[in-house]
């Protein structure tokens, strides 16, 4: 539980006040709204009432009252479309992100996230989409090994079938063979599959073992 | 199928931080409206109303008197209802204007205007 206690409150500076920068401009505008309506609408009754009396007292106050809860609607209503407008900004970009999550998931590496001017979290989209470069890179050197793979072992096969299996012969396709599992091992050698594993604990093992094959 | 119920109980989860936060935030709300602002309201509504009826029963008192010092009846009759469309009607009133809380005017034993919701009659 203490491990995942926040220590940072300004982790995302930029993105965080600018947040803070709408919350508190929408409240202050609010409050400005509201508190100018009270102060027009009292002040202007009082002053456009010519005979003016104590008992039209609660005339001024029931319409002020009125006046407050319509404005009060109309500001509930124009909060709501704004923050509807705003939301959007940070919940377009997540949807992408957990569409395009998925589709990588399931095998698709070729979607990249495309996000709108405007639109926050550019960074994660930036860093999402290196993610699946890389990954798709990672793939692609993978296939291309093991092509290699399939082609030393065709060769193989060709060569017991045409019986001219010499120490010679066998010893140039064990070596094919072990450079081949070797750039296999170094593509998948860089994935942290293990907490507290690194990776230059994984490169020493790839070398060690290979070093056993050999 | 449990992998994908503990995924839907972790997001329940994350939601329902937020949800918290919104629940707590709406009752604070909710309470200080109940117990400060309402009460703090109807206090301010009253006392307003007030000062209008006693205004009211003022101008309705003096009306009265200009009634009686002008006419050989008195217009009092004690324990009924001011009669204020004849305050009206002979120009003793500029306006009818009834108790905000919707009281009534009418005469007490001495034959000063009361209102029926505000009682008070000085």
């Amino acid at each position: 539980m203490n491990k995942h206690r926040r220590r940072t409150y300004l982790i995302k500076t930029g993105l965080q006040l600018r947040y803070m920068g709408i919350i508190i401009s929408t409240m202050l505008l609010v409050a400005f709204g509201v508190g100018w309506i009270i102060y027009h609408t009292s002040w202007s009754r009082i002053a456009n009432t010519p005979d003016l009396t104590l008992d039209k007292l609660s005339d001024i106050f029931d319409s002020v009252n009125t006046i407050l809860m319509r404005w009060i609607i109309v500001f509930i209503l124009a909060i709501a479309i704004l923050s509807i407008f705003v939301s959007h900004k940070i919940a377009g970009p997540v949807y992408r992100l957990e569409e395009t999550a998925k589709f990588i998931a399931s095998g698709d590496l070729t979607q990249q996230i495309q996000l709108r001017h405007g639109d926050e979290l550019q960074d994660l989209q930036e860093a999402f989409n290196l993610m699946s470069d890389s990954l798709r890179k990672m793939v692609a050197k993978d296939r291309e090994v093991i092509d290699k793979l399939v082609m030393t072992g065709s060769r193989l096969r060709e060569k017991i079938d045409q019986k001219k299996l010499s120490p010679e012969s066998i010893e140039e396709v064990t070596r094919e063979l072990h450079v081949v599992i070797e750039e296999l091992r170094l593509v998948t050698s860089g994935f942290k599959i293990e907490e507290g594993q690194n990776e230059e604990t994984g490169d020493d093992d790839a070398e060690k073992d290979g070093q056993d094959t050999a | 199928m449990s992998e994908n119920l503990l995924c839907s109980d972790n997001r329940s989860m994350r939601q329902g931080n937020i949800a918290l936060y919104a629940i707590v935030f709406l009752m604070v709300g909710i309470v200080l409206s109940i117990f400060i602002f309402f009460p703090q309201f109807l206090n301010m509504q009253s006392g307003i109303y007030g000062i209008s009826c006693r205004e009211i029963r003022q101008k309705i008192q003096v009306a009265i008197e200009d009634h009686d010092a002008n006419n050989t009846r008195s217009i009092v009759e004690r324990g009924k209802r001011v009669d204020l469309d004849t305050l009206k009607e002979k120009g003793f009133l500029n306006e009818i204007r009834l108790c905000p809380e919707k009281g009534e005017y009418k005469f007490d034993e001495r034959g000063r205007v009361i209102c029926t919701f505000h009682k008070s009659g000085e």
